[in-house]
C-alpha cells in the first residue's frame, strides 16, 4: 500500500532510516565508471562502479551515513512526540506520542552504536596489495568498507524494526517488526564470523532467540484461535469479556511472555545473553542491553498492559511475573558478582535491571494500583528504559575504547584506568554509580520512581499500626516484597559496581600507553556522562519526565 | 532569587569555585596553567577567608538582624523563602536554613577551612589540594544548611569524595588501605541511612506546597518534623524503631562510635594534616548533627526507648577510646582515639535527655571541633619536622621547638578538659546532666576522664619537658643528623588562631553556649516531653 | 471439511515435538529443523483460525509467517556455517569457548 503524503510525513523518522539504508547501499558503489554512447567515442560518467572515489571507498563512510540518518531519525522522533495525533496507518500502526518516544530511545541507542562501530571495526585504509601473506589479506579484506556497509545496514534494519514495532496496533505486525529487529541483531552478534567466539556467540544467541520467538509466534497463533483477531482493540475486548481465564488465552499470553522474556533477558531465558554479550563487540552488546531490552519491554507492556490488563476475574500473570522478577534480579546480581569478564558482568547487571523493571510490571498487573499509580509505574519503566541508554550504553562505550586497543576481555584490564585516562575513568565511574542507583544520578531517579510506585501500590500511607516490624511486614501486600527485593538487590549490586571503580582508581595500570583517540567515541562517552548526571536532577530531568508523561498518556 | 541567599552563597561559591579551580589548570594551555597553578592557593585562601568573614557577619547580625541568642529548634533563620524545585517529580527542593544546632558548625567549618589551608600552605600539588579543600567546604556547609533530606543526603555523600582523594593522594604509606576502608565503611553506612530516609519519605503526607510532585510525597525536613510532632511520622512502632536503628547506624559510623569506629584511626593516621583537621573537626560532627536533627527530632519515642543503647554506646566509646589511647605510641592514632572517646561523651550528653546534657553535647561538638584540629595540626607539624609520629622516640621537644611544644601543651590541656579551656565547659555540663539523670553512675565517665587526664599529663610531661641532657633532649632516629627546627610561620599562624579560640571559648563560652542551651530547652519541650508523656501513658 | 480443532490439535503435537527436539538434539541443523516445526505449528493454528473466522486475515498471517520462517532458516544456516568454518563443528555441545 502506498502512503499518502501526510502519512509519509507522520512517519518521517522511519523515512529517514529508510533513506539511510538506501544511501548506505548506493554511496559506497559510486565510482568513476563511464558509459560510451554506442557508435560514438563519447563517454559520459554514470558514477556506478569502476574505480571508487576516495570518499566513497572510505571505510568510515557507511558509519557516518548510518550515524547521521539515525541521529536525524532520533531528532525527528523527539519533535514528533508532542505533535503526534494518533493518526492510523494501514490499520496496523498508530502514530502516538508513546510510539514516537520509544522510536527516539531506540534510534538514540542505535545512533550511538553506529558511531562507536566506526572505530570498533578497524577503519584504517590499507589496500589489499599491501598485505604480506594470505592471513593478512583476510584480515585486510575486513577493512574494506563493504563489510562496514553490511554492519551499518543491519543496524539501521534493527532501528527500523524497533521503531515500527513501537507504533503497531496489531499483535501480528508487532511480532513481524520484532522479528525484523531480532534477525538483524542475530547477524550482528555473529558479525565477527572470522573469530571463533564470534561464530559461537552468534549461534548461541540465534538458537535461543529463535526458539523463543517461535514459541512466541505459536502463542500468538493460540491467541488468534481464541479471539479471532490480532488487533489490540479486538484482543482487549475479548480479554475484558472473559469471566474466567480461558486456557487458550492464558497459554497464549504465557508463551508470548517467553519470547519477550528472552528479549529483555529475564531469568530463566537469560542464559544466552552473557555469551552473546561477551562474544560480540562492545557497541553491539550495548545495543542488546539497551535498545533490544527496551524493545522487549515495550512489547511486554503492549501485551500485558495493552490488552491482558487485569480485570476482576483474571489477574493470572502478575504473581508469576513477580516471582520471575525476584529470581531475575537476584540471579543477575549474584552472577555478576563472580564475573571476571567486564562484558559478562554488564550482561548480568542488565539481567538484574530487567528484574527491577519486571517487578514494576508485576505491580502494574497486581490490580492493586489505581490509574494514577499505574501511570506512575509505566512512567518509571519507560524513564528507566530511556536513561539506561545513557549509562548502560556509556559503560559499553568505555569497553569499546578498551577493545579498540585490544584489551577489555578481563576485568583486570580496567586496572589503573584512572591513571591512563582520568576523564574516561571518571565517566565509567559515574556510569557504574548510576547503574547501582546512587543519588543524584538518573539511575537513582528511575529506580526511585519504580520503588515509589511499588510502595504506593502496596501500602496505605501511614495506615499500618502493627507493633513490630514483622507483623507490619505481614500487614502489607506481598507485592511489597518486590520493593524490598529491589532495595536489597541494589545493595548487593553495589559490590560489583564499586569494584570496577576500585580497580580503576587503585590498581597499578598494566601499561602506561594512552587509550585510543577515537574522538567521536569520546564525545559520546562525555555526552552520556553529562546527561546521566543532568537527567537525575533539575530542569533536564523534569523535561525528560514530562516527555515520558506525555508518552504514557497516549499509551 | 533563592540561589542568592547568604546560605546559598556560602554553600555554592566554594563548591563551584573549587570545581573550577580544580579543572581549569588541566584544560588551559600549559603556560597559562602554570601561572594559574601557582596562584590557586592564594585564590582559595582568599575565597575561604571571605566566606568566613561573611559567616561571621551573619553571626554578628549586621546582615540578618537575627537574635541568635534566643533561637530554638525549628526556628530556621536565613531560610530560603521560596524553595526552588530540583526534582519536582519526587519532591526535592533547594531549601536551606540554619538554627542554633547548625550555625556553630557552619561557622566552625568556614573557620577551619582557611586554617587548614594555612597549615598545609606548602602542600605538594597545592593547586589540586587547595581546590579540593574548597569543594570540601561547600559540601560540609551543604550538609549543615540543607533542610531537604535528599539534598542533605547528596551533600553527605559528596563530603566523601574530596576527603577520599585527600587521603588517597596526599596520605601516608598505607593511604590506599586507609582511604578504601574509610570509603567502604562510611558509604555502606550511609546507604543504610538512605533506606531509612526513603521509608520516612514514603510516610510523608501530601502537602499543598508540594502539589506538583508525581509521588505525593516530599523530602522537606521541616514539614516532616512537624508531621512527626503532630501525628507521628510512622505509625507502626516496629517500623519506627527499625528506621531509627538504620539512621543510628548511618550516623554512629560517621561519628564514629564503638563498634564501627575502626576506620577512623586508620584514616587519621594516613590522612594529610589538613584532611585530619577537617575529618576530626567537622566531619565527625556531621554524625551527631544528623542524629539530633533527624533521628531524635523525628522519632523521639524511639530515642527514649533506646536510651540504654545510647548510654551503652557512649560509655563503650568513652572507655574504649580512652583505654586504647593510653596504649598508643603513635601521636595521630592517640589523638584519633581520644576523638572516639569524646564522641562517646556526645552520645552520653544526648542520652541524658536533659537540656543541660544536650547543650553540653552541642558545645562538645563545637569545642572538640577547635581542639582536635589543633592537636592534628600539632601532630602534622611534628611529623613534618621530626619525620616520625612515634611519641616514645622523642624527649624534650620544648628545647628544640618551643612553639610546637606550646601548641601541643595547649591542645592536650584543652582535650583533657582543663578549666578555662573550651573542652571544660562541655565536659562539666555533660557530667552534671548525667548525674541528674543517672545518679552516681556518673562516677564511671568522670573517673575515666580523670585517669586519662593523668595519663596525658605524665606522657606530655615526658615528651615535652623531660630530657637526659637539658640542652639537647633525645631526638628520634629519623632525624638523620638534621638540626631540629621549630614550626614554620604558616603552621604557627594556624595553630595560634586555634589556640586563641580554645582559650576564648573557655573563658567566654556563652558566645555559643546561650544559643545552644535555648535550642536544647526548646527542643526538649517541643519534642521529647510530648514523647515522654506518650510513653508514660501507654503501659 | 476437517474440523478446525483437529488442525490445531495437530499443531499442538507438532509444537511439542519441535520444542522437545530443540532441547534434546545437539546438532545445529536438527535444532533448526525443530524450530521450523514450531513455526509450522503456528502456521497451522493460523490456518485453523482462518477456518474458524472465515476471514482473509488468517491466510495473510500464514503467508507472512512462512516468510518469517524462511528468513529465520536463511540466517540460521548462515550463522551455523560461520560456526562450522571456524570451529569445524555444528554440534551445539562442542561450542564451549564462551565460558566466563
Amino acid at each position: 500500500m502506498i502512503l499518502s503524503s501526510s502519512e509519509a510525513a507522520a512517519m518521517a523518522p522511519e523515512m529517514a532510516i529508510m533513506a539511510g539504508i538506501l544511501f548506505a547501499i548506493l554511496v559506497p558503489n559510486l565510482g568513476d565508471a563511464k558509459a560510451r554512447i554506442p557508435l560514438t567515442s563519447f563517454k559520459f560518467p554514470i558514477l556506478w562502479g569502476g574505480t571508487r572515489f576516495e570518499i566513497t571507498s572510505d571505510p568510515r563512510a557507511p558509519g557516518i551515513i548510518s550515524t547521521v540518518s539515525l541521529a536525524v531519525a532520533c531528532i525527528l522522533s523527539l519533535y514528533a512526540i508532542e505533535s503526534s495525533d494518533g493518526k492510523t496507518i494501514s490499520g496496523v500502526m498508530e502514530i502516538t506520542g508513546f510510539g514516537r518516544f520509544m522510536s527516539m530511545v531506540f534510534t538514540a541507542a542505535l545512533a550511538i552504536t553506529a558511531a562507536a562501530s566506526i572505530y570498533r571495526i578497524p577503519s584504517t585504509k590499507i589496500t589489499v596489495d599491501d598485505a604480506k601473506d594470505a592471513d593478512e589479506r583476510t584480515t585486510l579484506s575486513l577493512m574494506d568498507n563493504r563489510r562496514q556497509v553490511d554492519l551499518h545496514i543491519l543496524l539501521m534494519m534493527v532501528a527500523l524494526g524497533m521503531s515500527l514495532m513501537a507504533l503497531s496496533t496489531n499483535l501480528f505486525f508487532l511480532i513481524v517488526c520484532l522479528e525484523l529487529a531480532s534477525m538483524a541483531s542475530y547477524v550482528l552478534v555473529g558479525f565477527h564470523k572470522e573469530s571463533r567466539i564470534g561464530g559461537e556467540a552468534g549461534v548461541k544467541y540465534f538458537i535461543v532467540g529463535s526458539i523463543a520467538s517461535a514459541t512466541g509466534i505459536y502463542g500468538m497463533s493460540l491467541l488468534y484461535l481464541w479471539a479471532g483477531s490480532l488487533d489490540f482493540a479486538g484482543l482487549s475486548a475479548s480479554w475484558a469479556a472473559m469471566d474466567t481465564l480461558d486456557p487458550l488465552a492464558g497459554i497464549g499470553v504465557g508463551l508470548m511472555l517467553v519470547a519477550f522474556g528472552f528479549k529483555v533477558s529475564a531469568a530463566p531465558f537469560h542464559l544466552a545473553a552473557p555469551d552473546a554479550y561477551s562474544g560480540t563487540n562492545a557497541p553491539i552488546a550495548g545495543m542488546l542491553a539497551t535498545a533490544s531490552k527496551a524493545m522487549g519491554f515495550v512489547a511486554m507492556m503492549r501485551v500485558l498492559v495493552g490488552f491482558a490488563a487485569p480485570n476482576e476475574a483474571v489477574t493470572a500473570w502478575a504473581p508469576a511475573l513477580g516471582v520471575l522478577a525476584i529470581i531475575t534480579m537476584t540471579w543477575g546480581n549474584l552472577a555478576a558478582l563472580s564475573s571476571e569478564n567486564p562484558k559478562r558482568m554488564l550482561a548480568y547487571s542488565s539481567v538484574a535491571h530487567a528484574g527491577y523493571m519486571l517487578a514494576a510490571l508485576a505491580a502494574l498487573g497486581s490490580g492493586l494500583a489505581d490509574s494514577n499509580t499505574q501511570d506512575l509505574l509505566q512512567m518509571a519503566i519507560v524513564f528507566h528504559l530511556s536513561v539506561l541508554v545513557l549509562f548502560k550504553m556509556g559503560a559499553f562505550l568505555v569497553l569499546t575504547l578498551l577493545e579498540i586497543e585490544g584489551t577489555g576481555k578481563s576485568i583486570s584490564d580496567m586496572n589503573g584506568l584512572a591513571r591512563r585516562d582520568p576523564i574516561v575513568a571518571s565517566s565509567m565511574f559515574v556510569f557504574m554509580l548510576s547503574l547501582a542507583g546512587i543519588p543524584p544520578l538518573s539511575g537513582f531517579l528511575s529506580k526511585f520512581l519504580m520503588i515509589n510506585g511499588l510502595v504506593t501500590t502496596t501500602t496505605d500511607t501511614g495506615a499500618a499500626t502493627a507493633a513490630n516490624a514483622m507483623s507490619w511486614l505481614q500487614s502489607v501486600d506481598p507485592y511489597f516484597l518486590l520493593a524490598l527485593a529491589i532495595v536489597l538487590n541494589s545493595a548487593l549490586s553495589l559490590f560489583y559496581y564499586l569494584r570496577i571503580g576500585l580497580l580503576m582508581f587503585f590498581e597499578e595500570p598494566v601499561t602506561d600507553s594512552p587509550l585510543p583517540k577515537a574522538p567521536l567515541l569520546r564525545v559520546a562517552i562525555l555526552v552520556s556522562m553529562v546527561l546521566t548526571v543532568l537527567f537525575g536532577l533539575g530542569p533536564a530531568s523534569e523535561w525528560l519526565l514530562s516527555l515520558v508523561e506525555t508518552a504514557i498518556s497516549t499509551f | 532569587m533563592s540561589f542568592t541567599g547568604p546560605l546559598s552563597i556560602i554553600t555554592l561559591v566554594p563548591l563551584l569555585s573549587g570545581l573550577i579551580l580544580l579543572v581549569l589548570p588541566n584544560v588551559l594551555p600549559s603556560d597559562i596553567s602554570m601561572r594559574m597553578k601557582a596562584s590557586v592557593r592564594n585564590v582559595a585562601i582568599g575565597l575561604s577567608s571571605a566566606i568566613f568573614l561573611l559567616t561571621t557577619l551573619i553571626f554578628v547580625g549586621t546582615i540578618g538582624q537575627i537574635d541568635w541568642l534566643s533561637i530554638g529548634m525549628g526556628d530556621y533563620v536565613l531560610e530560603t523563602e521560596d524553595p526552588v524545585w530540583l526534582i519536582e517529580s519526587i519532591g526535592v527542593t533547594w531549601h536551606l536554613g540554619t538554627d542554633a544546632l547548625s550555625f556553630p558548625m557552619i561557622w566552625l567549618t568556614t573557620l577551619l577551612i582557611p586554617i587548614s589551608m594555612l597549615v598545609q600552605w606548602d602542600a605538594e600539588d597545592g593547586h589540586s589540594f587547595h581546590s579540593l579543600l574548597l569543594i570540601m567546604e561547600g559540601a560540609l556547609i551543604g550538609v549543615f544548611v540543607s533542610l531537604d533530606l535528599f539534598v542533605f543526603y547528596i551533600f553527605w555523600e559528596l563530603t566523601l569524595v574530596p576527603m577520599f582523594f585527600l587521603i588517597m593522594i596526599w596520605g601516608g604509606e598505607d593511604r590506599k588501605y586507609a582511604s578504601m576502608k574509610f570509603f567502604i565503611y562510611t558509604f555502606t553506612a550511609s546507604v543504610l541511612m538512605l533506606v531509612g530516609i526513603l521509608v520516612m519519605y514514603f510516610n510523608t503526607v501530601a502537602d499543598p506546597n508540594y502539589a506538583g510532585t508525581l509521588t505525593g510525597h516530599h523530602f522537606n525536613l521541616v514539614l516532616m518534623t512537624e508531621q512527626s510532632r503532630v501525628d507521628g511520622l510512622i505509625n507502626s512502632e516496629g517500623l519506627r524503631h527499625f528506621v531509627w536503628l538504620l539512621l543510628l547506624i548511618g550516623f554512629a559510623t560517621k561519628m564514629p562510635s564503638v563498634p564501627v569506629h575502626t576506620w577512623l584511626p586508620d584514616a587519621h593516621v594516613q590522612a594529610p594534616t589538613a584532611g585530619s583537621m577537617l575529618l576530626a573537626g567537622v566531619m565527625l560532627k556531621m554524625g551527631a548533627y544528623g542524629f539530633l536533627r533527624i533521628a531524635v527530632a523525628m522519632f523521639p519515642e524511639s530515642t527514649l526507648t533506646f536510651v540504654p543503647l545510647l548510654v551503652f554506646l557512649g560509655m563503650a566509646s568513652l572507655v574504649y577510646g580512652a583505654v586504647v589511647c593510653l596504649g598508643q605510641t603513635n601521636l595521630k592514632r592517640m589523638v584519633a582515639y581520644s576523638s572516639v572517646s569524646h564522641m562517646g561523651l556526645i552520645f552520653l550528653g544526648i542520652a541524658t535527655m536533659q537540656p543541660l546534657g544536650f547543650a553540653g553535647a552541642l558545645f562538645m561538638m563545637f569545642a572538640h571541633g577547635i581542639i582536635s584540629p589543633l592537636l592534628f595540626a600539632v601532630a602534622g607539624s611534628f611529623k613534618h619536622h621530626y619525620h616520625t609520629l612515634e611519641i616514645g622516640s622523642m624527649r624534650g621537644i620544648a628545647h628544640h621547638s618551643p612553639f610546637l611544644a606550646g601548641h601541643m601543651m595547649l591542645g592536650w590541656m584543652g582535650s583533657l578538659g582543663l578549666p578555662l579551656l573550651a573542652g571544660f565547659v562541655a565536659e562539666v555540663a555533660i557530667m552534671i546532666a548525667f548525674w541528674m539523670t543517672f545518679g552516681w553512675w556518673v562516677l564511671l565517665p568522670a573517673l575515666t576522664l580523670i585517669f586519662t587526664a593523668l595519663y596525658y599529663l605524665t606522657s606530655m610531661q615526658k615528651m615535652i619537658f623531660e630530657s637526659d641532657d637539658p640542652h639537647i633532649g633525645k631526638l628520634p632516629d629519623t632525624m638523620h643528623d638534621e638540626e631540629p627546627r621549630d614550626v614554620t610561620w604558616h603552621e604557627n599562624a594556624g595553630m595560634f588562631v586555634l589556640g586563641v579560640l580554645t582559650i576564648l571559648f573557655g573563658i567566654l563560652p556563652f558566645i555559643f553556649w546561650d544559643m545552644m542551651s535555648v535550642w536544647s530547652t526548646e527542643f526538649i519541650q517541643t519534642y521529647l516531653v510530648h514523647a515522654m508523656n506518650m510513653l508514660e501513658a501507654s503501659p | 471439511m476437517i474440523d478446525p480443532s483437529w488442525v490445531s490439535g495437530l499443531a499442538a503435537i507438532l509444537f511439542g515435538i519441535g520444542l522437545i527436539g530443540t532441547f534434546s538434539r545437539k546438532n545445529g541443523i536438527v535444532v533448526l529443523m525443530c524450530i521450523e516445526l514450531m513455526l509450522n505449528a503456528a502456521n497451522l493454528n493460523f490456518v485453523a483460525g482462518a477456518l474458524n473466522t472465515g476471514g482473509v486475515e488468517g491466510w495473510v498471517y500464514t503467508a507472512v509467517a512462512i516468510a518469517i520462517a524462511a528468513a529465520e532458516v536463511a540466517i540460521g544456516l548462515a550463522i551455523l556455517l560461520s560456526l562450522y568454518s571456524t570451529q569445524e563443528t555444528i554440534s551445539l555441545d562442542e561450542a564451549v569457548m564462551l565460558k566466563n
